[in-house]
């Protein structure tokens, strides 16, 4: 079992194991819907050719999104398997380990497009 | 059809729950709003053994949270309306994220039959479900069914006809699916919370007391403002309690407990999954990765995409409009040739009653034909789309193109929209490039979306374009329709981000969208789908088009002047070569109401080098852009104003001394910009479900097409250009 932390900071063909899910209101809810629980598995399938949004794999189907919403998705690292069969049943969660400072400041409020207005959100 | 027992279909996005709801109800239906929101509810009609049912397409959704329009109205659907059976069609291929819809179905307490879809695509892909053992777990009868093909719907209508038989015999303890618990902590606030609400007469009579204490725990406004209008005196305490019980299983928890429901709701479905379906040893890489591994890839991807557009613009212009594959013609030939049939069937009409005449072929067939005849067009566009969608490849793109959407307020659904609406320059069509936003679920992208779709060349605005360029521009006919279509796509992403900052405010919305397999689509589905559209831009062009033509032959025909009034009385140039009836009729336009306003406006819209007889063809150009070269051949004294005269009004201008490249570049400018066409305007307000938008709309674009184009002629004059 590996280290804890954000989605977006997966490579490609990486699986792992979510471990808690941040952001508030719809967007949320919207991901609790989708699937994104906390002990399910999930495995990034690709980025997007600009980089952004990337598509996982949850709970059997393909999930796109961007990287301001899985930067809200702490999951626990899992090396990367060889193809095929399914691995261990969901390992244990470790809310308290996600240091949430950390990980919400990392990229958020700088880039270009929040200058410009975007992407901000929950503030 | 009021007084038949209604079935309600569920179901998530992708599940194959259209092709059954179409499958059941054939060509009975009608789409209608629903309590003045502007998602559609479609309704049909299923027969089975001798009795009949009324169904109801709900919205395809992934919860019944009631974030969303579409969460909200098909849980409405359920709760208020109380359908006798609710048909909750599933993916049999991707059951776990399925059930968890079925599982708040059954929250809901809904008479449920579970149809099992894509059953036979469950088998091949080695997933073996045992339908009799499922439906012993949720409560509820399991169908399988193969919705694309029309398999299994007659024993899912004999289910639910059984369910209805059952209900009505046992009226004093209906049989309901089986509960769903949450766990010994939370049950326990569960309890406590519905003992409160089932004290309340008037919510427990509409709701089921569990539903409701389980919705406020989760903290649903919607249903929060219910208990407050149906039980105004306890609602305060039902409501502390209810955080009270948040509070306490968050502690517990160290979760929230919207977190801990959703949590136990897809443990439900995990559950039900291990006891009654068995996966294959070794799944197979599936075909979907297969396709996607290239389809989504950072190089291949665009180039495919690419190459998709258009090769779907190709087909639909050289199918619709340019082989003559069609018993020698193509089928937007045969629309045009049906209309001028028309006219010259109307023509004996003509000679007895002048005005009657000239209302029935100019107003009526000129006006209304020349927007219908793209019908073949629009279908086909449509028929493409539809395939599109229904073959997954539409998310695939929304995937690709959403990060450079969304530097402009826009997201990567956007993208087929503006494609739709003539993006790739020219051809295309806005109104179901309005339509085709639909596919954007979040509200504020959705609306700003359809606001600056008809900023795209559409197929009416090419002709305009064609003729001045071809008047003024003749040795750079390539260049200045490559400037345009550029301009088109600056104008559209700079007007998003603009509205993004200052109109349509607020927070972007995120953008979490399944990537549902590949699918084979089926014709009769996609036909289904683009008749269906199809069908909806017909009656607008009968109802609305209609009466904005009639009005507008009404403007420029009255009133009726003697023949002697002035013609060249505006004092811009004397008509030179023009045949005596043209003149005539132009003498006659310059005296209508149209002409009036023409002039009257003459003073401001000088300002961007416009006269009076531009700007009747622009007033004229608000029905359909089409209507725009048109009334120019008939203002410059042409007689027959029509197609055939581009070439002809291209030379006219070409030689009138009022003109110059400067004048036809500001005369482009604005018509690429400014207002929607009236068939627009209107798919707007049925969008939008107001007239607050179109009329923003028109608004905003003329004011930008008018500075801009003013901006264009005078910095123009100033350097000195078109002055030779």
């Amino acid at each position: 079992m590996g280290a804890v932390r954000p989605l977006c900071q997966l490579a490609e063909g990486q699986e792992a194991v979510i471990a808690s899910l941040g952001g508030s209101g719809a967007i949320r809810q919207r991901l609790l819907d989708m699937g994104i629980t906390r002990g399910a598995e999930l495995r990034v399938e690709r980025r997007a050719p600009l980089g952004d949004p990337i598509e996982i794999r949850v709970k059997g189907y393909y999930l796109a999104l961007r990287r301001d919403e899985a930067r809200d998705i702490l999951v626990e690292e899992r090396a990367a398997a060889p193809a095929g069969g399914p691995g261990p049943g969901p390992g244990p969660c470790h809310p308290e380990e996600c240091d949430r400072e950390r990980c919400q400041g990392r990229g958020r409020g700088r880039g270009w497009r929040h200058r410009f207005g975007f992407g901000r959100r929950g503030e | 059809m009021d007084r038949l027992p209604r079935i309600a279909i569920a179901g998530n996005p992708n599940s194959g729950k259209t092709s059954i709801f179409n499958c059941l109800t054939g060509l009975s239906q009608t789409v209608g709003n629903y309590a003045g929101v502007t998602v559609e509810l479609k309704e049909g009609r299923a027969e089975h053994g001798g009795s009949a049912f009324r169904v109801v397409d709900l919205p395809g959704t992934y919860s019944l949270a009631a974030f969303s329009r579409d969460e909200l109205v098909a849980r409405d659907y359920v709760v208020e309306e109380r359908p006798d059976a609710v048909l909750d069609v599933v993916d049999a291929t991707n059951l776990e994220r399925n059930l968890y819809l079925t599982v708040q179905l059954m929250e809901m307490r809904a008479p449920l039959v579970i149809a099992l879809n894509m059953a036979d695509l469950a088998e091949e892909q080695g997933i073996r479900i045992d339908a009799a053992r499922l439906g012993r777990l949720l409560g509820a009868r399991v169908v399988p069914t193969v919705g694309s093909r029309g398999r299994g719907l007659d024993e899912a209508l004999a289910a639910c006809a059984e369910l209805l038989a059952e209900r009505e015999r046992d009226t004093e303890k209906p049989s309901g699916p089986a509960l769903v618990t949450y766990g010994h902590m939370v049950e326990g606030e569960v309890a406590r919370l519905a003992l409160l609400a089932g004290a309340e007469e008037r919510l427990a009579a509409r709701y089921a007391p569990r539903w409701v204490a389980v919705k406020l725990i989760e903290g649903d406004a919607a249903v929060a403002r219910r208990v407050r209008e149906l039980a105004p005196d306890s609602a305060a305490v039902l409501e502390a309690a209810a955080a009270d019980s948040g509070r306490r299983i968050a502690a517990h928890f160290g979760a929230d407990a919207a977190t801990i429901i959703a949590e136990r709701r897809y443990g439900f479905a995990a559950g039900a999954i291990r006891e009654c379906v068995r996966f294959p040893a070794a799944a197979r890489r599936s075909l979907t990765e297969r396709i996607d591994a290239v389809a989504c890839s950072r190089w291949a991807g665009p180039v495919i995409l690419a190459a998709v557009v258009y090769a779907m613009f190709f087909a639909v212009f050289k199918i619709g409009e340019e082989w003559g594959w069609l018993f020698g013609r193509s089928p937007k030939g045969w629309a045009d040739a049906l209309f001028a049939w028309m006219a010259s069937a109307a023509a004996p009409l003509a000679a007895r009653w002048p005005l009657l005449g000239s209302l029935v072929v100019d107003g009526v067939i000129g006006g209304v034909g020349g927007v219908v005849s793209f019908v073949p067009l629009i279908f086909l566009l449509f028929l493409f789309v539809a395939v599109l969608e229904d073959s997954g490849y539409i998310a695939r793109v929304a995937f690709m193109t959403d990060r450079p959407f969304r530097f402009f307020g826009l997201q990567g659904k956007s993208a087929l929209a503006m494609i739709v609406s003539g993006g790739l320059g020219g051809g295309g069509c806005a109104v179901p490039g309005v339509l085709a936003a639909r596919t954007l679920r979040e509200e504020k992208d959705r609306l700003v979306t359809m606001l600056t779709v008809p900023f795209m060349n559409c197929g009416a605005k090419l002709p305009v374009f064609l003729m001045l360029v071809g008047a003024f521009f003749p040795g750079a006919r390539a260049r200045m329709l490559l400037l345009l279509w550029a301009l088109s796509w600056l104008f559209a992403l700079g007007a998003a981000w603009m509205l993004r900052r200052f109109v349509v405010r607020g927070e972007q919305t995120p953008f979490v969208m399944e990537l549902p397999p590949y699918h084979r689509p089926t014709l009769r589905g996609a036909l289904a789908h683009a008749w269906e559209r199809t069908w909806t831009f017909l009656k607008k062009a009968g109802t609305i088009l209609l009466a904005v033509n009639v009005l507008l032959w009404a403007l420029m025909s009255f009133p009726r002047s003697a023949p002697e009034a002035p013609a060249a009385s505006s004092g811009v140039d004397a008509s030179s070569g023009a045949t005596p009836g043209g003149a005539r009729r132009s003498a006659e336009l310059a005296a209508s109401f149209a002409g009036r306003l023409g002039r009257l406006l003459e003073p401001i819209s000088r300002l961007a080098g416009f006269g009076w007889r531009e700007n009747i063809s622009l007033i004229g150009g608000l029905a359909a852009k089409e209507v725009i070269v048109g009334t120019m051949g008939t203002a410059y004294s042409l007689g027959e104003a029509d197609h055939e005269n581009v070439e002809s009004l291209s030379a006219r201008l070409a030689r009138d001394r009022g003109w110059n490249p400067l004048r036809a570049l500001a005369m482009m400018i604005f018509v690429l910009v400014y207002s929607p066409c009236v068939a627009t305007l209107a798919a707007l307000k049925r969008e939008t479900g107001s007239w607050r938008w179109p009329a923003f709309a028109t608004l905003y674009t003329t004011a930008l097409a008018f500075v801009l184009a003013v901006a264009v002629f005078q910095l123009g004059r100033l350097a000195g250009w078109g002055l030779s």
